[in-house]
């Protein structure tokens, strides 16, 4: 018998508890069937447990996996002795050092050399072998001993074979219950074990786990406690695309930093958008996983196909000055080949990096093949510019390429705060227009709804005879262009102030493209005067400029504000046509309209019969239209009035006296309060973003080779071609042509892949579940474990891939049937035979995940901002210099202090080597690498921030000045009781209620003595407290209100 | 079956609970709810290790300090003394050395022998020869174990780090100090396991970044990952109680919470209630003892003047020293010092005597303090950088290098005053005794009584191991 300390700490070591569970085996769980039972057991115990029939891929493969494979498996450069185990050719061929004797001989334990090794006393002869650490327990000796004897059968690996609808079991006891086949499965298994199910969960706590499973906000007051309303109700609002977008960004390892060394920003937030839009228009899943990896290669792909691929472009990055490309472009490669495996297969793929895989048959050559789909994928080895020459343009560049796109998120915000710092204007009602500066302003309006006044060019001069014509009110320039050729326009001017003026560069109808340079490229440098009647010409001062679409100049790099550096136009270069070539795409935006706007340092009086004169030191553009407006910052390629300005201005009063002060008073003579909001609106840059993105290449610098033992600088390996996994079949492959990253999206959802849908409904069982179908989420290789109820999982993936891989079905499906319906925590018997819940005889209680506990406590705080979905990340709360070790640059976090502190977790801004505190000690994950799956720990560090975190401090106080408000009157009981409600979807029992009232008490009394310290804790955070409120009563009920955030209810989901 | 101890201990001690429950009756349920601290909870070690009572033999090391010289410190002007690089100073540096090896900036340069642009001499009866940058090490050259062959794979900070720190250049892996965390826990009861400062010198050379995944615990549970203190502010996040409360308020929450949370379990089983309940004694806990802990103002003078500390806290790395023999002192488990600001490409001699003397003291002091306070024999103290650098010039620096670089070692079952390996004649390469940073992390281990083949965490369906998949050996020579 091995060392019995040895074989404990191995045990303990891979995390397998034993203490405890030979109770569950008596009982005749899974439980020993996965793990085996416990060292230095009796005979007795071991014969009790042991299985009737023992299979290969429930009880032998495992045991085989951990001790075997490594020297007898598919690895042949590390195979001993010739002899594999993996196979039954393998096994049942005779020794090369013994032909007398087979590894082993079905039916014959005595005769099998594998056996006698497995048996024996010798230690020089024992396998495996000491020094391997992994001793056979006398269980899963026995286990062999007896498959050998029942004929040594083999079975393919159960993830690899191919997916067949199972056939849905008969029931002999509770067929009442069964909602749909998911219970039927589930319930097969109860009743060969002995075990009843759960009845369903008492109404409000299930009401309670349906809104925060599927959308990770409690229910809302007074809502319905039907569940399949809740469920209809839930997965049709748009929180339910928030929250599940939540373990996919995991998965596509999504965050706003390179994350390698100064981990500077990356811009993306456009691919979060989609993945959210996805999961909310019910994508097909299949199409959604296509799309991220090949959007770009799809037959006239979309714009959101194409912010799909950014998926390929989630690895983390590098800028570090003495990088070298070469060895990045390999460490780039290797990610995604894990990403491949992690996400859509469930294979470790990443062992054979270095060697063919020991437990699996991927080979070192699979790595390296399939690494060569991405061979297409454009990137810089290295972002910066100190060594090699590598065609970048220096640290002020963006991690090119990029694609330029629209989000409708982020258009909803600009529009949301145009809206609002017109409000903060009219709140404010400072303004005194006279009634004819009025009148003035809203005959402009009734002539120019949108604000713009079209200007008529009355005389066109260019230097070196640049061919011209007029043509309505744009100039149309044609031929090419001359170096340095000064163009002079005149042109009339409407009658009203000027705030702003704006020029549209419009595609030429011949060439169809904005301007007159290479790719259809313009530059315009213009200048402003204004020609009195007596044609005497004075120069009007500019204060901003901002275009829709430019050349971006001087990438932020991560510091705060430092894109706002490169809003305006550029001062030295002028306005430059977007897209810069080569960095950022599409260049079909020189097919379009493109706009700047020039904002005058103060609205203009006109003298009568003066002109405007637009004098373009530079002009490579094609038609130029040139227009006016009285608002004095408008926003580029968008109306100058919107249409609430409209509304506004219409209505006597201070509405529309706030309309007039936009286009009366300069900002800087405006509230701060409205400055605030025009910096956002500059930041929205139009409605424009850059978004990382695939954009394909045709020779790659570093195709893909073996590397032997992974050494990047080895080149003696040979070229792959892009081949997927050799061991998986691949009918639907094309086999006439070199195949492309959509063969490789395409083939991973055939349907002759066993792996993709078994491994995306294990996943999504557990996020209903608590506890995957095979819990070993990220391995459904030979490492990994058997599924508990193989046939429920294999239901699951062939339902969800013939129905189109509806993904939305499998959610309602899961969390309409009477398995997830059951009551949680409970039962004590459970407890004992079955405390894992691999049975599902019960709901897994389950604590929040960090996103939902900070959205759960916002939203009954009423501090949630849900105004619209998708956008750009938002800084929420973190401590003080938590970035004072980042450098290049050196970073300060100012967390945003206005509405968006309060947007959903899932917007967080995520910093891969500084993830907020907040969520990290509740185990989100860095997002370096893909993570199927989050581990749940229980530390201290967790109540310090529910207790400490101003989020929750804040949070707190909203949540009591909400009670309060709503029960002015009522008595501490019935507030507890609307707490209760609010949070926990239930009322208190009296124990609660008489502490919780006594406590209340308590602290009203800290706070009589103290009232400064009232003051001072209302004051944690952003949010204002309500006017009139008394202090030391909402402090006392914020205490309140602070406590039951702290419960662990709270952050469970039972 | 993947399982987390942690999980796996609640179940147990619920089991434990069921039973009393059976056999005491309701009332022992409503005594062990109604008192403040939880039975359960005070009852248990703050920080188990799977290894308790269960090492592979015995240790030598109680606790590890690892002082991080990050940037790479460079080895040619610590303790590799190279006289003939002295002599071929300024000449093209030898192709023979240098054909086919990976550079970092120096990428595609003319590569010129630099000499050490300081002196060196020999120290104590050991005869160690160390820098005249680093004189207070000189003086207890005698308790120091040079490491002069030690050697990387990875060229670049980021990687380089990751690989000194976890083993691996993949992200996600756990760090040295969460491993023996997870593997042998913590002795206090009131402080994190694991903790991590960081400093940099005034007026030295830009410093490189340093990310808070070196000190992650990767795919161990979360409970076993570094706690950075800060230099300003709250030392531990939220470990300040909000604007407006007291400790004494702090502690009516915490309590209450408690009892809350222990009268939820009379109603149902869920076997992290229990753990709930400790986990907010042990924050409370916490947020009085950090306070205590880096309250040094009962220091001596002549303690200050020793470690050359300016000012008390003021996130220096000599006031790190201190704070970090405190914690050792507390049973902290693994303590990192990063100081940041060797990376020194361009000048090196300004730069070099500024890391110098900013590390020097505090770190020679750190090792006398903890021998005058008998901690030095079972306290493994790990001096050096992710990598080294060039005998090769680049401007007024030299550039990264990962064939050869040193490191110090004291205590904790290392043999006082030797050194151990060779580079050539240039220092370019290893001669002699190599040691890789998995032969560093497996000797780590071994001096904390943990065979590294046999201790292993399943993570994505294999054994992870500190040491990687390859053979790593115990560096047997340098053991004591």
């Amino acid at each position: 018998m091995s060392h019995p300390l040895a074989h404990r700490l191995t045990l303990a070591a891979a995390g397998i508890l034993v203490i405890g569970l030979c109770d569950c085996s008596k009982k005749g769980t899974d439980i020993v069937e996965i793990t085996g039972a416990k060292d230095g057991e009796s005979a007795t115990i071991v014969e009790e447990n042991m299985p009737d029939v023992v299979t290969f891929n429930a009880h032998i493969r495992p045991i085989f996996s951990d001790t075997c494979f490594s020297c007898h498996g598919f690895d042949a450069n590390t195979r001993e002795a010739n002899l594999r185990l993996d196979t039954p050719e393998g096994a049942y061929a005779a020794l090369a050092d013994n032909p007398n004797m087979k590894g082993i001989v079905p039916g014959d334990p005595d005769q099998s050399a594998a056996w006698q090794r497995i048996i024996t006393d010798d230690p020089d002869d024992l396998m495996p072998p000491p020094s391997f650490h992994k001793p056979l327990s006398d269980y899963q000796k026995r286990l062999i001993g007896k498959w050998i004897e029942q004929g040594a059968q083999y079975q393919e690996h159960w993830a690899y074979i191919p997916i067949e609808r199972p056939e849905v079991p008969k029931l002999e006891k509770h067929a009442d219950l069964v909602r749909n086949p998911i219970d039927a499965f589930i319930f097969r298994k109860l009743e060969q074990k002995g075990v009843e199910p759960s009845p369903q969960a008492q109404p409000e706590v299930l009401r309670r786990r349906l809104w925060l499973d599927l959308t990770g906000l409690p229910p809302a007051s007074g809502s319905t406690h039907n569940p399949s309303e809740i469920i209809a109700k839930a997965m049709a609002s748009e929180a339910y695309g928030e929250r599940m977008a939540v373990p996919w960004l995991d998965v596509a390892r999504f965050a706003d930093t390179v994350g390698y060394h100064g981990d500077q920003n990356q811009r993306i937030f456009p691919f979060r958008d989609y993945i959210i839009d996805s999961f909310n228009s019910n994508k097909p899943f299949d199409q959604f996983i296509r799309e991220q990896l090949a959007g770009d290669l799809m037959p006239n792909a979309t714009e959101e196909q194409h912010i799909a691929s950014g998926f390929n472009r989630l690895n983390l990055v590098t800028r570090e000055g003495g990088a070298q490309s070469k060895e990045y472009f390999k460490k780039y490669a290797a990610d995604r080949v894990r990403a491949v495996g992690a996400a859509f297969l469930g294979q470790t793929t990443g062992c054979a990096e270095c060697h063919d895989h020991k437990f699996d048959p991927i080979s070192q050559k699979d790595f390296y093949s399939l690494a060569a789909f991405f061979d297409d994928v454009q990137q810089w080895g290295v972002y910066n510019n100190y060594v090699g020459g590598t065609k970048y343009n220096g640290n002020n560049d963006a991690y090119t390429p990029e694609r330029i796109v629209r989000p409708d998120s982020l258009l909803e915000r600009l529009n949301l705060l145009r809206d609002q710092a017109l409000q903060e204007l009219i709140g404010r009602g400072a303004a005194t227009p006279s009634k004819e500066q009025l009148a003035q302003l809203r005959a402009f309006a009734a002539k120019h709804s949108d604000g713009w006044a079209p200007l008529m060019p009355l005389e066109v001069q260019t230097e070196k005879g640049t061919a011209h014509q007029i043509t309505g009110h744009a100039t149309h320039f044609t031929g090419t262009p001359n170096k340095g050729s000064q163009t002079r326009i005149e042109l009339a001017l409407a009658d009203a102030h000027i705030g702003s003026l704006r020029i549209e560069a419009l595609p030429d109808p011949k060439t169809g493209t904005v301007g007159r340079e290479s790719g259809g490229h313009f530059t315009l440098k213009p200048k402003f005067f204004l020609q009195d009647a007596d044609g005497k010409q004075s120069p009007i001062a500019i204060r901003w400029s901002q275009a829709d679409l430019d050349r971006e100049y001087g990438f932020g790099g991560g510091m705060e504000h430092g894109e706002r550096n490169n809003l305006q136009i550029n001062p030295k270069a002028g306005w430059q046509s977007a897209p810069k070539s080569g960095y950022e795409g599409p260049e079909s935006l020189t097919q379009r309209t493109q706009t700047a706007v020039y904002c005058l340092k103060e609205s203009l009086k006109l003298p009568r019969g003066s002109k405007l004169v637009v004098e373009l030191e530079a002009n490579t553009a094609s038609n130029l239209r040139i227009s006016q407006s009285p608002m004095l910052d408008p926003v580029a390629g968008e109306a100058a009035f919107t249409q609430a300005f409209r509304q506004a201005l219409a209505k006597d009063g201070k509405s529309a006296n706030a309309a007039w002060q936009l286009c009366a008073t300069p900002p800087e003579q405006l509230p701060e309060s409205y400055r605030k909001f025009l910096d956002q609106i500059r930041d929205c840059r139009s409605g424009w973003a850059r978004t990382l993105v695939t954009v394909k290449i045709d020779k790659p610098e570093f195709p893909s080779r073996i590397l032997p033992r992974g050494d990047w600088q080895d080149d003696s390996g040979e070229l792959v071609e892009p081949t997927v996994l050799g061991f998986l079949p691949s009918d639907s492959l094309p086999k006439d042509r070199k195949l492309t990253r959509l063969d490789l999206a395409n083939w991973i959802v055939a349907k002759e892949n066993p792996l993709t849908a078994r491994h995306i409904m294990n996943r999504l069982w557990k996020q209903f579940m608590g506890r995957g179908i095979s819990n070993v989420l990220d391995d459904l290789g030979g490492q990994g474990e058997p599924p508990t109820h193989p046939e429920l999982l294999d239901w699951l993936a062939s339902e969800f891939r013939d129905s189109g891989w509806n993904m939305k079905h499998m959610v309602q499906l899961i969390v309409d049937s009477h398995t997830y319906r059951q009551a949680s925590a409970q039962r004590e018997d459970l407890a004992e035979i079955d405390p894992y819940n691999r049975l599902f005889a019960q709901q897994g209680a389950r604590r929040l995940q960090a996103e939902f506990i900070r959205d759960q406590a916002l939203a009954v705080g009423e501090l949630l901002n849900r105004s619209y979905v998708g956008g750009p990340s938002v800084r929420i709360y973190q401590p003080e210099n938590y970035y004072s070790n980042l450098n290049f640059p050196v970073r300060a976090y100012s967390p945003h202090m206005d509405d968006r502190q309060h947007r959903r977790s899932v917007y967080a801004h995520w910093q891969r080597t500084f993830l907020l505190p907040t969520f990290a000690n509740f185990d989100a994950p860095a997002r370096d690498e893909c993570a199927a799956d989050r581990l749940q720990a229980n530390i201290p560090q967790q109540a310090l921030t529910l207790l400490n975190d101003p989020v929750y401090v804040e949070a707190s106080r909203g949540f009591a000045a909400r009670v309060l408000q709503e029960l002015p009157d009522a008595n501490a009981e019935t507030r507890i009781e609307r707490m209760f409600e609010l949070l926990l979807s239930r009322a208190p029992d009296s124990t609660e209620r008489a502490r919780i009232l006594d406590y209340q008490a308590k602290q009203q009394a800290n706070f009589l003595k103290g009232t400064a310290d009232a003051d001072a804790f209302l004051a944690v955070g952003i949010a204002k407290v309500p006017e009139g409120m008394n202090k030391v009563e909402l402090a006392a009920w914020a205490q309140t209100a602070r406590l039951l955030l702290n419960l662990h209810e709270t952050i469970t989901r039972y | 079956m993947h399982l987390d101890p942690e999980h796996a201990m609640s179940i147990n001690r619920r089991t434990f609970l069921h039973k009393s429950f059976a056999g005491l009756g309701g009332m022992a349920m409503a005594s062990i709810a109604g008192r403040s601290m939880g039975a359960v909870a005070t009852n248990e070690k703050a920080w188990p290790g799977v290894l308790d009572n269960a090492l592979h033999h015995a240790p030598k090391a109680k606790r590890v300090i690892h002082l991080c010289m990050a940037g790479g410190p460079s080895h040619l002007e610590s303790f590799d003394y190279k006289p003939e690089l002295a002599r071929m100073d300024g000449q093209q540096f030898p192709e023979s050395f240098t054909a086919g090896q990976q550079l970092a900036q120096l990428q595609g340069k003319q590569l010129v022998a630099r000499g050490p642009v300081t002196g060196f001499k020999q120290y104590g009866d050991s005869g160690l020869w160390v820098s005249d940058y680093f004189p207070h090490l000189g003086e207890i050259a005698d308790d120091l174990c040079i490491i002069k062959s030690m050697t990387t794979t990875q060229i670049n900070h980021d990687p380089a780090h990751a690989f000194m720190n976890t083993g691996s250049i993949i992200k996600g892996r756990p760090s040295m100090g969460s491993w023996l965390l997870y593997g042998l826990g913590a002795e206090t009861e009131n402080l994190p396991g694991y903790v991590v400062l960081i400093s940099k010198p005034p007026g030295g050379r830009n410093p490189q970044p340093v990310s808070s995944r070196q000190w992650s615990a990767g795919f161990l549970p979360s409970k076993y990952q570094g706690v950075q203190f800060q230099s300003k502010g709250n030392a531990v996040h939220f470990i300040g109680n909000p604007e407006g409360i007291c400790q004494s308020t702090q502690r009516q929450i915490i309590d209450e919470v408690k009892y809350l949370n222990a009268h939820k379990r009379q109603s149902t089983f869920d076997p992290e209630l229990e753990t709930r309940i400790a986990q907010y004694e042990m924050a409370f806990r916490m947020q009085s003892s950090v306070p205590q802990l880096t309250d040094m103002s009962g220091e001596s003078q002549d303690t200050l003047d020793m470690y050359g500390v300016e000012q008390l806290g003021d996130g220096s790395y000599a006031s790190n020293c201190l704070l970090a023999r405190r914690m050792l002192e507390q049973g902290v488990r693994f303590v990192q010092l990063y100081h940041r600001g060797w990376d020194h490409h361009g000048g090196i001699k300004k730069y070099m005597e500024v890391s110098a003397k900013s590390s020097d003291q505090a770190s020679a002091a750190l090792i006398k303090d903890l021998k005058q306070r008998g901690m030095l024999e079972d306290t493994l103290v790990i001096w050096g950088g992710e990598f080294g650098r060039t005998p090769m010039g680049q401007g007024s620096g030299r550039d990264h290098h990962i064939n050869a670089f040193s490191i110090a070692l004291a205590g904790g079952g290392v043999k006082p005053g030797i050194s151990y390996g060779k580079t050539d004649e240039l220092g370019y390469g290893v001669v002699e005794n190599e040691c890789t940073v998995h032969d560093l992390h497996a000797t780590m281990l071994h001096l904390c009584g943990i065979d590294f083949a046999r201790f292993s965490y399943k993570f994505q369906g294999l054994d992870g191991r500190l040491t990687g998949v390859e053979h790593p050996h115990v560096v047997k020579d340098i053991l004591s």
